[in-house]
């Protein structure tokens, strides 16, 4: 291919951008499979981990505590969890410190024991608690949660070690309760199962504070939702699940 | 509001008193007593002396005991020593360490709190049938025209290769490296993380790696070219573990390595990021650098992959240990299209030394524990396969020193004496070990034409091999496209998919020596280029094509 000398105005357009973008005149002929400048490699940036800004989603798996506290329904340990999904973004403010938000989704269960809850007596008075095979809520919710971070060591932010401090707020989108019996005494039914979606005796927004303790890898955290599950039109009924969970974020890096 | 206080108080504790990991460096090595032909297996005393190198050299000493002793005593946990830097790993909280401190025989302290995984490879298949996957077993060596060694009969015999990587299930049983079970070839294996001689487990990473340096299939073809040589087996990686507990397992590993007599050491793990900033790349910074840089000091040739980070626009650059002056570094190309593969880390390194030093395939049939073989990518396995060829370019040049024999394996590079960032000096040819082959430098391949603000750069008629069957391009996930450009009845070659590609390449070089951009060009018809005076001013341009180089100084 020869080179054109003359151009019209849209060719000069696009050579002057080739001229900048691309490389001083270079490759009119032919394919330019690689092309790069040593300063892009070399340069440091603003954006990643430990830059100004960096953006990594993470996985968090956590468990609900069981407490001895008044009024909380006693559940089943390992199988109350709650696990989710979601995006940081960081803005670093020094070494020693950042800022910034999460954005995610968490799936929430609770399996209830049954001997304590009484929740489903309200709901199915007519069935005995000494029947009850299961008791399962689970919800979803979208959650913003804001934090301040404090890193320790020398390589700042996220080659060190850091402590978050998390206020998030979150709105449930879809939830379910699940309630099975048996029905040993019955000829006719065996098993019957209750299950109710859009719960009309669950609170939609929370709120709550979490602390997180973590490095590039993983964060440990502990969160108290400062909201109770259940709203008043189950205030009848003293019990609440639990209001602390604790477990782990997995970061994934971008 | 008790539950909140609780959350606060414990996670406060959790910060404060958390333990960190520390090297302490200690000041002498006094009293120390030391039999290095008791301590050193032959093959490492032999590597001293050729290479000058003190058998009974201050770094080789023991730590002094009772030092090791005191510290241990001060610290949580004593977590490994090493002779080379005279200094041990522990860990400890504030206080302890400001008590170690006062010590009268520590030298200095340095933190060592990074966390990190590692990216060693990126698996895409893209290869299509068995035919494909045989003419890349047969391209990932004749690329380097490897067949040679085994035409001398050069296999990498009386050569000791370690390898350190995250794990070798297979290794054990597999047929694949039969041929070297049945004559003891691995000499000695430890895993450095647990603490056993166990590494047929774990991750099998490093049996693909093993497989690249000298696995033989069923059908007896070889996957890499050192299948005389003996290997020693190292596992120093701990996936999702802390990375600089990997780095320094590494270090011990190398200690090990150079103790049982290695003359190379494969490394096909990078640590980038997670770890380290982009200015750590030095060569001189990272525990993982410093101790491949001994290693070399001692005369054992490391070679490491380059890193995978290539596409990977916060990073890009290589993963240390590539980043040591006295460290192999090797980048990929893409066996379609024949240039850089686009993961594969460019250089240079933060100091501007010249990395990756040399390529090779980075797409490459490997040993799989269900399959047998696989497809897998990643500088991961081109490393391996130099780090075979060097092997048998050390049996075939059993005088060089691990020095010379990596400059050799730099000017052997089928680019050389053109480098750039993506392919150091291309990918090293076995000829060039078994024969005077002269590289061809011969610029009147070129016709420059220096005009009053553009030069333009052609080449002459009779070298002008248009190679334009392909037009090759990756999107970021490093998936190939591959479409026939021409429609004028030249179709692939079924035989041998695999071809050499020509290449125009060009870079330009400042004044402080290290280059400023560098590129790839397919080549079409002439004029190949066409470049603004403006941006020459001062600086080296230099250019590449089918074996001819030529400099053009400004």
């Amino acid at each position: 291919m020869v080179l054109r000398v003359q151009y019209n105005f849209n060719e000069m357009r696009i050579a002057l951008i080739t001229h900048m973008l691309i490389f001083s005149m270079a490759g009119f002929c032919q394919d330019t499979l690689l092309y790069k400048k040593t300063v892009e490699t070399l340069s440091e940036g603003d954006f990643g981990p430990n830059k100004k800004n960096y953006i990594h989603t993470f996985f968090k798996v956590g468990f609900y505590q069981n407490t001895d506290a008044l009024n909380t329904c006693l559940i089943q340990g390992g199988n109350s969890f709650t696990s989710g999904y979601g995006v940081r973004f960081k803005r670093k403010l020094s070494s020693k410190l950042a800022f910034g938000y999460d954005l995610g989704y968490d799936f929430n269960q609770y399996r209830f024991k049954r001997d304590l809850s009484s929740l489903y007596s309200q709901l199915n008075g007519f069935l005995t608690a000494d029947s009850l095979k299961t008791d399962k809520l689970t919800f979803g919710i979208l959650e913003l949660a804001p934090y301040f971070r404090i890193n320790f060591g020398k390589r700042g932010d996220h080659l060190g070690k850091y402590l978050d401090f998390v206020f998030y707020g979150a709105l449930m989108i879809s939830s379910k309760h699940v309630l099975k019996w048996d029905h040993p005494n019955s000829s006719i039914i065996k098993k019957s199962t209750y299950k109710s979606r859009r719960l009309g005796y669950t609170n939609k927004l929370f709120y709550g504070i979490e602390m997180r303790y973590g490095n590039a890898f993983y964060n440990l955290f502990m969160r108290y939702r400062c909201v109770h599950i259940f709203n008043s039109k189950l205030n009848d009924n003293p019990y609440q699940p639990s209001l602390i969970s604790w477990g782990a974020y997995i970061i994934i890096p971008d | 509001m008790k539950c909140i206080l609780t959350i606060i108080i414990a996670l406060a504790l959790l910060s404060t008193c958390a333990q960190e990991k520390y090297w302490v460096y200690f000041s002498d090595k006094k009293g120390v007593t030391f039999d290095p032909k008791e301590y050193f297996h032959p093959n490492a005393i032999e590597r001293r002396i050729k290479n000058n190198y003190p058998i009974n050299h201050f770094s080789d000493r023991p730590l002094v005991k009772s030092y090791v002793q005191e510290v241990s005593g001060l610290a949580s946990l004593c977590k490994g020593v090493s002779r080379w830097l005279n200094a041990i790993v522990v860990t400890a909280n504030d206080a302890q360490i400001e008590q170690i401190r006062e010590l009268p025989f520590v030298l200095k302290i340095e933190a060592s709190s990074c966390h990190s995984v590692v990216c060693t490879s990126e698996e895409i298949n893209v290869t299509h049938n068995d035919f494909e996957k045989r003419d890349l077993i047969r391209f990932q060596l004749d690329r380097m025209n490897a067949h040679q060694f085994k035409e001398h009969g050069i296999t990498g015999r009386g050569l000791t290769i370690a390898i350190f990587d995250a794990g070798f299930p297979g290794v054990d049983k597999a047929p694949m490296f039969e041929h070297i079970r049945a004559r003891d070839g691995i000499i000695g294996t430890y895993d450095f993380i647990r603490n056993t001689d166990n590494v047929y487990r774990k991750i099998e990473h490093g049996s693909m790696v093993f497989s690249c340096i000298a696995g033989v299939t069923k059908d007896s073809l070889r996957l890499g070219v050192a299948t005389g040589a003996n290997f020693l087996l190292a596992i120093t990686e701990k996936l999702m573990k802390e990375g600089l507990a990997e780095e320094e397992a590494w270090l011990f590993a190398a200690e090990w390595a150079d103790k049982n007599g290695a003359d190379i050491i494969n490394s096909s793990l990078g640590y980038t990021r997670r770890n380290h900033f982009k200015q750590d790349m030095d060569g001189q910074t990272a525990i993982i650098t410093r101790a491949a840089n001994l290693a070399s000091a001692k005369g054992i040739l490391v070679v490491s992959s380059a890193g995978n980070e290539g596409n990977k626009r916060h990073w890009m650059m290589v993963a240390a240990p590539a980043d040591g002056d006295s460290v192999l570094a090797v980048g990929a190309i893409n066996p379609w299209s024949g240039f850089h593969t686009n993961f594969s880390s460019f250089g240079p390194s933060s100091d501007k030394e010249l990395k990756p030093n040399v390529t090779a395939v980075g797409h490459v049939i490997a040993y799989h524990k269900l399959l047998k073989t696989s497809e897998t990518q990643g500088t991961s396995f081109s490393a391996p396969l130099v780090a075979g060829f060097a092997a048998c370019a050390w049996q075939a040049n059993p005088t060089l020193t691990n020095w010379e024999l990596l400059k050799r394996i730099e000017t052997s590079g089928d680019l050389y004496p053109y480098f750039d960032y993506a392919h150091g000096y291309g990918v090293p040819q076995a000829d060039c070990f078994l024969s005077n082959t002269a590289s061809k430098s011969n610029d009147s391949a070129f016709i420059v034409d220096i005009g009053d603000s553009v030069v333009t750069i052609s080449i002459r008629d009779d070298l002008l091999i248009n190679d334009t069957l392909f037009h090759v391009s990756e999107n970021h996930d490093g998936v190939i496209n591959i479409i026939t450009k021409r429609d004028d009845g030249i179709k692939i070659d079924k035989n041998h998919p695999f071809i050499k590609h020509e290449l125009f390449y060009y870079h330009l070089e400042n004044k402080e020596g290290f280059l400023d951009e560098f590129s790839v060009l397919s080549v079409e018809k002439n004029p190949i280029v066409k470049i603004g005076l403006d941006s020459l001013e001062d600086r080296i341009l230099r250019i590449h094509y089918y074996g001819f180089t030529r400099s053009i100084q400004f």
